[in-house]
């Protein structure tokens, strides 16, 4: 956490100084924002649009801001809504897709057009293998171990009990690697 | 076959911090599910690590909050003004209401003086108050259409008003009926009359009686 953004962020806000807090926020926390959006999401475009739509929210509910957590814990706990949001509407999206463009009888049923934008977008077995993982589930894994955040502040940011959110990663990591595995790398 | 203790207890007890027990150390398959534990743990944390917003994206932040501060454009807040100016033209320019009325007096005949009560050879002078709508004048003696003008003579019309002039020439019951508007022609009698010109539209004024005994 970037304590000397959160201190500032807060003066700011105490003087009713939204768009100074909105900068500060966006300076300290958009890069690691972004990179959170973009392994969850692994699309670029809807990375970028996900992403500025964190800020944009959090413009939004600033004065609804209580202070009682962190601005990197609210700003993740936003983040995770809308990337579990876009994922959601992608899905939506092209089940109706794929939904129109029946395949003719017999034909070999290729991946997915989802998923080949995904994997156009952002590549590597290990992504792959989260991609199978559900949304929550994937949200859950990166935000302990791509973000390092520990489960009290998971808790505060997924709205769930720690206790779920350990049984969820435990559960998650052996099943990434018996998926690594099945695509061919091998474990350490 | 293959030890899968890891997997069922081993990763949760990791993930809540807790120790291993030695188990794990021995088991030659645990302690590979740990490695391989360890290692995709370590892989997460480099995962996205290149990807980086465009430069301009605090800007485009800016944007989109920009647009939704921005009132939105309300075309019927431009059309209220031209309304009300509409409106007030149309106010301004409308014609003048006109009171409709009807003005019937006895007068005495030539060279006589005025009775109590009205008698043969008096006039009646009638003025009616029309404005610029078409308009007839009715006599009637009881049913009877004893008089019937509109513009020309025994009528005249000038300056929004069609007057008239006639003689009581007997015993009865008289009225003056002002149909304004379109008038169908008198049919058989006062009353039928009445309906049959509100019925098409007209506005009709009705004098009060005028009797001659």
């Amino acid at each position: 956490m970037d304590e000397s953004a959160e201190t500032a962020a807060r003066q700011a806000l105490a003087k009713g100084e939204r768009r100074m807090v909105l900068d500060i926020l966006m300076r300290a926390y958009g890069d690691l924002l972004y990179r959170h959006c973009a392994a969850m999401l692994r699309d670029a475009a809807l990375t970028d649009e996900t992403h500025q739509t964190v800020f944009v929210q959090a413009w939004r509910d600033l004065e609804r801001f209580k202070g009682d957590s962190s601005f990197k814990s609210w700003l993740f706990a936003i983040a995770r809504h809308r990337c579990l949001d876009a994922l959601k509407i992608r899905r939506r999206f092209f089940k109706r897709f794929e939904a129109r463009e029946t395949l003719p009888d017999g034909a070999d049923p290729s991946p997915s057009a989802e998923a080949k934008l995904a994997h156009a977008s952002l590549g590597g077995p290990l992504s792959r293998c989260l991609d199978k993982l559900t949304p929550e589930v994937r949200s859950a894994v990166l935000l302990r171990y791509r973000e390092g955040i520990s489960y009290t502040e998971m808790a505060d940011i997924a709205g769930e009990q720690a206790g779920t959110l350990q049984r969820r990663v435990a559960r998650a990591l052996p099943a990434l690697r018996a998926c690594l595995e099945a695509q061919g790398v091998a474990s350490p | 076959m293959k030890c899968d203790r890891f997997a069922r207890e081993g990763s949760l007890a990791l993930e809540r911090g807790e120790p291993l027990d030695p188990h794990y150390a021995s088991c030659a398959d645990c302690a590979a599910a740990l490695r391989a534990y360890r290692a995709i743990a370590g892989d997460l944390g480099g995962l996205a690590a290149d990807a980086a917003p465009s430069g301009d994206w605090q800007a485009r932040v800016h944007a989109r909050i920009a647009r939704e501060r921005a009132p939105r454009r309300r075309w019927w807040w431009l059309a209220l003004p031209v309304a009300a100016a509409a409106t007030l033209a149309l106010w301004v320019t409308r014609p003048s209401p006109v009171t409709l009325g009807l003005d019937v007096q006895v007068l005495p005949g030539p060279g006589q003086a005025r009775a109590e009560t009205p008698k043969a050879g008096d006039r009646v002078a009638i003025v009616a108050t029309v404005g610029g709508e078409a308009a007839e004048l009715r006599v009637y003696r009881g049913d009877e259409v004893l008089l019937r003008c509109s513009d020309a003579p025994p009528c005249a019309r000038a300056e929004g008003r069609v007057s008239a002039e006639f003689v009581l020439p007997g015993p009865g019951r008289y009225r003056t009926l002002l149909v304004v508007g379109e008038a169908a022609a008198p049919s058989g009698g006062l009353d039928a009359d009445v309906s049959a010109a509100r019925a098409a539209g007209a506005r009709v004024h009705l004098s009060d009686e005028i009797a001659v005994w």
